[in-house]
């Protein structure tokens, strides 16, 4: 099931006096499945959070049309179903963490009874009971975040939006940060993660889009995206040079990464399975094999370049 | 409804945070302690002696106390409330409140009344116990003294739509601040602009737009001279005094929520 549907969105923000205008979403369209975490990726002024701005209804679109659980974005109830986490949030300084749970959770329409047991278990989940009652002002950049994901699940919500959740958390935070997302995702939650942090989104995201000038210029799965269809590594427990007679060098493109590790380029005349027996054939055992990957962030920047030169 | 009532709340306890609650406060209760040692210098019997009247001259002087104690207050009620709409529409603060299942119309409302409701706080406290001075030590419980805690309402009602629509427009408390201590200020000035005519009696097209401004604009002055008229039973007061600045007061407010309804943030 479609949870988010987007039509051909556009957004064109002007000046006061119209004589400035700035296109910050061209012709967007894409879908995200239930249950999955979908990541919009870009730089800075891409249009990520604009996107997000439009489905919460902070922003009006130019043109264009958005659905989320089937129903037209603009429902004010389907904000029961939706948690957020804006970037770079500022909570009421002069409250605590717990009052500003307390208040945003009523805020979304909790019940008391319900809301008091739920703030205990999101900010357990967090790990921020022993800070619940310090003020905001004493809290560092991670404890915001931690206590503005805690707030955006506060109602349970169905789907989740966070824009650059893990800025300014440490190593350790983003890794149960994710863990936390990775638990949702299980209980068939959908996440819509904003990020430039494309390391972190390639170890949690089935899908993404990456977003260009306001344009959708790649959307798939990050083992589409980032798999290199044609190159294998392979580890053996001798060296092949001896071992491999001329025809088969000469057939397979075969690199010398380390005394047994290589790289091999395959393709559809030269397919890896007649490599593999050829290997078995001489007796070769093979102790690893993957194939190779670039990293997102590899995919990411050519994209961009691409897109800049075009 | 309850959603209005979380917001009005949450506005009361940023006015205490920020300690212009409490400064307010501590204004009111220093006018009140200067009321009550005024009212103990011992001039009571002199104003019972009086030949204007002792009802009249006890009127008078509350009005005249609460008047003036008030016109302090309406300044210090603008500053205290001229920042609750800027800081709702902060960046990263916004965002917050608008991805909630409440509507436009129902945050800046709530800030609204949350505005209303400090001011009323006190200006209850303040004309309350002006009148409760008065009645214990002279035993004048004249009940149309009360008129001032409405009228006193209407006036920053209207000044506090003036912050809302202009930290909608502007964003900024400053500018908010600026244009209600304006009105506050020009209010007299157009109220009495017959006295100055007198000085340019050729110059008929500016008499019109001065007049017209008149008519666009809150009677500001004559709101706050409307309890003394009904206490003293001076004349009458004019309907279109209260219909005009009510029309002034809905243009406002609306203008308010169509922009903060159809704003991006």
């Amino acid at each position: 099931m479609k949870i988010i549907e987007i039509e051909n969105l556009c957004k064109t923000f002007s000046t006061t006096f119209g004589k400035k205008t700035v296109t910050a979403l061209n012709d967007v369209t894409l879908s995200v499945e239930q249950g999955t975490i979908f990541g919009l990726l870009g730089q800075n002024g891409a249009g990520k959070t604009t996107l997000i701005k439009i489905l919460l209804g902070i922003v009006f679109p130019t043109a264009g049309s958005c659905k989320m659980f089937g129903e037209d974005f603009t429902n004010l109830h389907l904000k029961k179903r939706i948690g957020f986490l804006p970037e770079n949030h500022k909570f009421p300084n002069y409250m605590t963490g717990k009052e500003v749970m307390t208040f945003f959770g009523k805020l979304s329409g909790l019940e008391n009874l319900y809301l008091t047991k739920r703030i205990d278990e999101m900010l357990e989940l967090v790990e921020m009971t022993k800070w619940s009652k310090s003020k905001i002002k004493t809290y560092s950049k991670g404890m915001m975040q931690r206590l503005g994901l805690a707030q955006a699940m506060l109602n349970n919500p169905d789907l989740l939006f966070l824009d650059e959740p893990t800025d300014g958390v440490d190593p350790i935070g983003r890794k149960e940060i994710r863990n936390v997302l990775l638990t949702l995702k299980e209980q068939g939650k959908t996440i819509f993660l904003n990020s430039h942090l494309l390391s972190e989104v390639e170890l949690i995201t089935d899908r993404v889009a990456i977003l260009h000038k306001g344009k959708i210029i790649r959307e798939g799965n990050v083992h589409e995206l980032t798999s290199r269809k044609e190159e294998y590594r392979i580890i053996v427990d001798s060296e092949l040079e001896s071992k491999l007679n001329e025809s088969l060098k000469e057939k397979y493109e075969l690199q010398k990464i380390s005394s047994s590790t290589y790289l091999i380029r395959v393709d559809e005349q030269r397919p890896v399975n007649d490599f593999v027996d050829q290997l078995r054939s001489h007796g070769i055992s093979i102790k690893e094999m993957a194939q190779e990957k670039n990293s997102l962030e590899d995919v990411f920047i050519s994209l961009v370049k691409a897109e800049e030169k075009n | 409804m309850r959603n209005i009532w979380l917001m009005t709340v949450f506005t009361l306890r940023e006015s205490i945070s920020k300690k212009v609650f409490i400064a307010f406060s501590i204004f009111v209760l220093l006018m009140l302690v200067g009321v009550f040692f005024a009212a103990n210098l011992g001039f009571g019997d002199a104003l019972k002696q009086s030949p204007v009247g002792f009802d009249k001259i006890m009127i008078m002087f509350k009005m005249g106390t609460a008047n003036f104690v008030l016109s302090f207050g309406f300044l210090l009620s603008i500053f205290a409330c001229a920042s609750f709409i800027p800081s709702l529409l902060e960046k990263g603060t916004i965002d917050l409140f608008l991805s909630k299942p409440v509507s436009r119309a129902q945050l800046l409302g709530g800030k609204y009344f949350g505005g209303l409701l400090i001011f009323f706080i006190h200006i209850f406290v303040l004309i309350c116990g002006i009148w409760l001075i008065a009645g214990m030590k002279y035993g004048h419980w004249d009940i149309s003294f009360l008129w001032l805690l409405l009228s006193s309402l209407f006036y920053f009602a209207i000044l506090n739509a003036v912050l809302l629509l202009f930290g909608v427009l502007t964003k900024s408390s400053g500018i908010s601040m600026m244009l209600a201590y304006l009105l506050m200020f020009v209010s007299p000035l157009l109220a009495n602009r017959e006295k100055i005519f007198v000085l340019f009696p050729d110059k008929n097209t500016l008499k019109a737009v001065i007049d017209g401004i008149y008519y666009a604009l809150p009677k500001l002055h004559e709101i706050q001279n409307i309890p003394k008229i009904l206490a003293l039973n001076e004349g009458k007061i004019e309907p279109q005094i209260l219909i005009s600045s009510f029309l002034f007061l809905l243009v406002v407010i609306y203008s308010g929520f169509y922009l903060f309804e159809k704003s991006d943030y």
